[in-house]
């Protein structure tokens, strides 16, 4: 999998991380019960702090993304990523909720909007159909 | 005359390693300042590596010339100051004339700023070191036993060596300096091969933990070469820390067994040749982090440019990074690694290597006692 941060942007490294691995499981690039690069590892292999890593990982674990074992590193949850629940589905719509406000501000209308989801799924299904 | 060609000889491939740098570096990086990849081929930066290949080569002719002039008034003399005096001052030299290169550098990137408008990103593969980076640190078993062998035979042997025996000998083979014998003294040759060993054991490590440096557009190739850059370098490690150990070791019997001061006058600088050569050949076939070896010319990856940390190379040739947790990274012009000198742990391993070096004698001594 791989990992591109962007330094100068507004967005927090730590949540430039987390997403891209979020990313990455998202596009199968990397599977369930598969290791992470060590916290140490991938600081320095970044060239970034110790902490802010560790930072994204700690969300990850709390996420229920990643679990982070003293010895081993940190593994992609090998029972798979939780399945959505209540509490997801109340963030997806807080978070949706004003950019769809926003989008009918500015004229789109619901197809639009909706298909231009589903170009942005397309991405997903079809890099991890190319990892197959 | 013949010392001073032979000398000259060895030069060449410093002098050609100091001329090439500019060709030897990665496209992204262009006299210590980071480039777009394609900015490297511009007729400008042709220009610039062009008239720094001439003013670095005259600067080796002139050090040639003056050092085989001084040959002339003594050979002795010259082979023994004179030649190490002006590789130094060869290289200091070398140092000024890159600088102002470095600095028109800068002013052209600031003169264009759509170098710099993509956004600019770092990338890294998480599998990156799941790879095998560098061969065993196990193989300088190899030396070490070599090394536990000569202190053996130099023991058991101990009453063979003679009172006074040859410590250090002039470039024409007669004995400069006479230590006389004692363990200490003896055991100061096999103390220092295991020293090199550690040395070597360290570069080897450096060599695996060094930051993982690929390119944001061409992700996979840069990784490829990348690795193939640090196993090349890893096998050189690990053969001439081993080449090494053996060359002690001959020096090492030749005294206790008083050998033709041929063999020891031979020894090393046939050795020194064959590494000089073994480097050469592969800085110009791999280039720095494979910059050099094959490449895809298909980019994988439009979005973004490297990211750039010119303010953190001060010159362009001393990284100080203090937001960076690496130790080691990738040299900027030229071959090999650096440090990151706002890691302490930098100053304090540079110091240890330094302490080591310079205490093994005196740990010795009082280890003798």
């Amino acid at each position: 999998m791989l990992i591109q941060l962007h330094l100068e942007s507004k967005e927090p490294i730590y949540t430039q991380l987390r997403n891209q691995i979020i990313e990455g499981i998202a596009k199968k690039e990397i599977e369930s019960g598969e290791e992470l690069p060590s916290i140490r590892s991938l600081a320095s292999d970044l060239g970034i702090n110790l902490h802010t890593v560790n930072k994204a990982y700690k969300q990850l674990e709390r996420e229920g993304f990643i679990i982070i074992q003293r010895n081993r590193g940190a593994l992609i949850h090998p029972d798979g990523i939780p399945r959505a629940d209540d509490a997801y589905w109340e963030k997806l719509h807080s978070l949706l909720y004003p950019l769809i406000a926003e989008s009918i501000c500015r004229d789109v209308d619901e197809k639009s909007f909706l298909q231009f989801c589903s170009r942005i799924f397309a991405t997903f299904n079809q890099e991890s159909e190319d990892k197959q | 005359m013949k010392l001073a060609l032979l000398l000259t000889i060895v030069m060449i491939p410093i002098f050609l390693v100091i001329i090439f740098t500019p060709f030897l570096t990665r496209r992204t990086e262009s006299f210590g300042v980071s480039i777009p990849e394609d900015v490297y081929d511009l007729p400008e930066l042709k220009h610039m590596r062009k008239v720094y290949v001439i003013v670095t080569s005259l600067l080796s002719l002139i050090i040639t010339v003056i050092f085989l002039v001084s040959s002339f008034f003594g050979e002795e003399l010259t082979a023994g100051i004179f030649f190490p005096l002006l590789l130094v001052m060869y290289v200091i030299g070398s140092f000024f004339i890159y600088l102002p290169f470095h600095q028109q550098m800068k002013e052209l990137k600031e003169k264009h700023p759509n170098w710099t408008e993509k956004i600019k990103l770092i990338t890294i593969d998480t599998n990156f070191r799941k790879h095998k980076l560098t061969y065993s640190n196990l193989w300088f078993i190899i030396p070490l036993a070599i090394s536990i062998i000569t202190i053996l035979l130099t023991l058991i042997s101990f009453d063979r060596i003679p009172e006074v025996f040859p410590r250090q000998y002039g470039f024409n083979g007669e004995v400069k300096t006479w230590t006389e014998k004692s363990y200490q003294s003896v055991l100061l040759l096999p103390t220092m091969q295991i020293y090199i060993i550690l040395v070597f054991l360290f570069v080897n490590t450096v060599i695996k933990k060094a930051k993982q440096q690929i390119d944001t557009n061409h992700p996979k190739d840069s990784l490829k070469r990348n690795i193939i850059f640090r196993r090349r370098w890893s096998l050189f490690t690990i053969i001439t820390g081993t080449g090494s150990v053996i060359l002690f070791t001959i020096i090492q019997m030749s005294t206790i067994f008083s050998l033709h001061k041929n063999i020891i006058m031979a020894t090393p600088i046939i050795y020194s040749i064959i590494i000089i050569c073994y480097a050469l050949i592969l800085g110009f076939t791999t280039g720095q982090g494979g910059s050099r070896l094959n490449r895809q010319t298909n980019t994988e990856n439009k979005r973004g440019s490297n990211h750039d940390d010119d303010q953190y190379w001060k010159l362009g040739i001393f990284y100080f990074n203090k937001n960076d947790s690496s130790i080691f990274v990738e040299k900027r012009f030229g071959i090999g690694w650096t440090n990151n000198w706002a890691h302490p742990l930098s100053w304090l391993i540079l110091f240890i290597i330094i302490l080591l070096g310079v205490s093994i004698p005196y740990l010795l001594s009082f280890l003798a006692r």
